[in-house]
């Protein structure tokens, strides 16, 4: 129990550091902002308690927020995803394999499924930041180009993540 | 236990959007702001890692800085009238004081973008103060904190700043349109006045923030539209902001007395 809050902090400061200090450092032109934090969200075992889900997502909003000058916009947008993931949960694993205590993740459904996961979660999240980020600017072709570019890159650097810590876990 | 979720959700979404939608340029919650003590001090901490790869870049620009302000002292050669004065001298003081501060903090893809300096209050920095690099205007000092200060980029939809041709005189506004960090927009030129690609923006100095005649870009294109009794120009920005490192916070002194001035015609 210990280790897993241990592992979960761990893993937020990770993923808080990752994103301020790597990913928002690399410009990829104005369209692409790509956020790799929402995988901290994605990864919480399956079965965490909605009201921890959402204390989560809200502290990890705020951090990026501080670092962005975006002040309620992060954590606005992961609100909402840590919100529905207990439902999107709940459609996406079948019922035989639904074990509270895992890691939604590769190694547990499969890079298919994971994919799968992860796009839909980047989708909504990114839709809602965007769209949150432009309501004082009246650009709304520019808020789809945005979400569905930045979407692209957030989804394709989680994977690379993914891919990290599978790695490591067989090692084990 | 399912209702209570939903109402903490609620509640914590509600408290985001306050702050998203309370945000205001110029006063803001100390807490969510990258002149805090903890970002600022981390970022500090980053750039003086990624300090070092830019050294080369940046010892040729002092250098070129410094021939630059060598060929200005009085000795140099008589100064032309074309020169852009930065100084306003005058018998009762100076009018401009400049302080140099490296950047530690910047970014260019947002739609609202913020730089971060390495000086604060303690080193004379104050509110409303105008931000430039040897190449042009930068943006607007925010929020000051002891050690480090936000500064509002020209990169920043909520950012308009005062700008004029420099041939002709004529003045509009200078905004950026949140998308590419290489061109920003100048409106409000009527019709009648003469404007090609290439001439010089600069500066109004009607703000009281920015002195009168610093580089702000080129106009890079021109177009008339009908039925508008404005030009609608396009702007190639002088300063490259994905290059920024050193720049000069410039403080006018006399502010203050001339937005009290200025202030007294409102009750009129």
């Amino acid at each position: 129990m210990i280790k897993d809050i241990v592992k979960h902090a761990f893993s937020f400061i990770l993923f808080l550091l990752i994103q301020v200090l790597v990913v928002n450092q690399i410009h990829l032109g104005w369209v692409v902002n790509p956020y790799v934090y929402i995988a901290f969200i994605l990864l919480l075992p399956i079965g965490t308690p909605g009201w921890l889900l959402l204390i989560s997502a809200f502290a990890m909003g705020l951090g990026v927020d501080a670092f962005s000058n975006t002040p309620g916009m992060h954590a606005a947008a992961s609100l909402l995803i840590a919100f529905l993931r207990p439902s999107l949960h709940r459609v996406m694993i079948p019922h035989d394999t639904f074990q509270p205590g895992t890691q939604p993740d590769v190694a547990t459904f499969g890079l298919a499924w994971f994919i799968k996961y992860v796009v839909v979660m980047t989708m909504i999240h990114h839709t809602a930041f965007f769209l949150l980020e432009a309501l004082s600017v009246e650009h709304m072709g520019v808020v789809v180009l945005k979400a569905f570019a930045s979407m692209f890159v957030s989804v394709l650097l989680i994977l690379l993540v993914q891919l990290f810590t599978v790695g490591s876990t067989k090692r084990r | 236990m399912q209702h209570h979720v939903g109402v903490l959700f609620v509640f914590l979404e509600i408290l985001s959007l306050i702050l998203v939608f309370r945000y205001n340029p110029y006063h803001r919650s100390v807490f969510v702001s990258s002149s805090n003590r903890l970002s600022g001090a981390l970022y500090e901490g980053t750039h003086a890692l990624t300090h070092f790869f830019s050294l080369q870049r940046d010892n040729d620009r002092l250098a070129d800085e410094n021939a630059f302000l060598k060929s200005r002292l009085p000795g140099a050669f008589q100064m032309s009238p074309n020169y852009i004065r930065l100084v306003k001298d005058s018998l009762t003081g100076q009018q401009y004081a400049y302080h140099s501060a490296r950047v530690i903090n910047n970014s260019v893809n947002k739609s609202f973008n913020y730089l971060t300096l390495d000086k604060g209050s303690i080193d004379g920095i104050r509110q409303e103060t105008a931000v430039i690099c040897p190449d042009g205007i930068v943006g607007v000092v925010r929020r000051v904190s002891p050690h480090f200060t936000s500064v509002i980029s020209l990169l920043n939809s909520r950012l308009k700043i005062s700008g004029k041709l420099k041939e002709s005189g004529h003045f509009g506004s200078v905004s950026w349109d949140g998308t590419d960090s290489r061109y920003v927009n100048l409106s409000e030129i009527p019709l009648h006045a003469t404007v090609k690609p290439g001439d010089l923006i600069v500066t109004s100095g009607y703000s009281a923030i920015f002195p009168e005649g610093i580089p702000i870009g080129t106009v890079d294109e021109v177009e008339a539209e009908e039925g508008e009794s404005f030009f609608r120009i396009r702007v190639k920005l002088a300063v490259d902001f994905k290059r920024l490192s050193y720049v000069e916070v410039v403080d006018n002194t006399y502010r203050g007395e001339q937005l009290q001035l200025e202030k007294q015609n409102e009750n009129d």
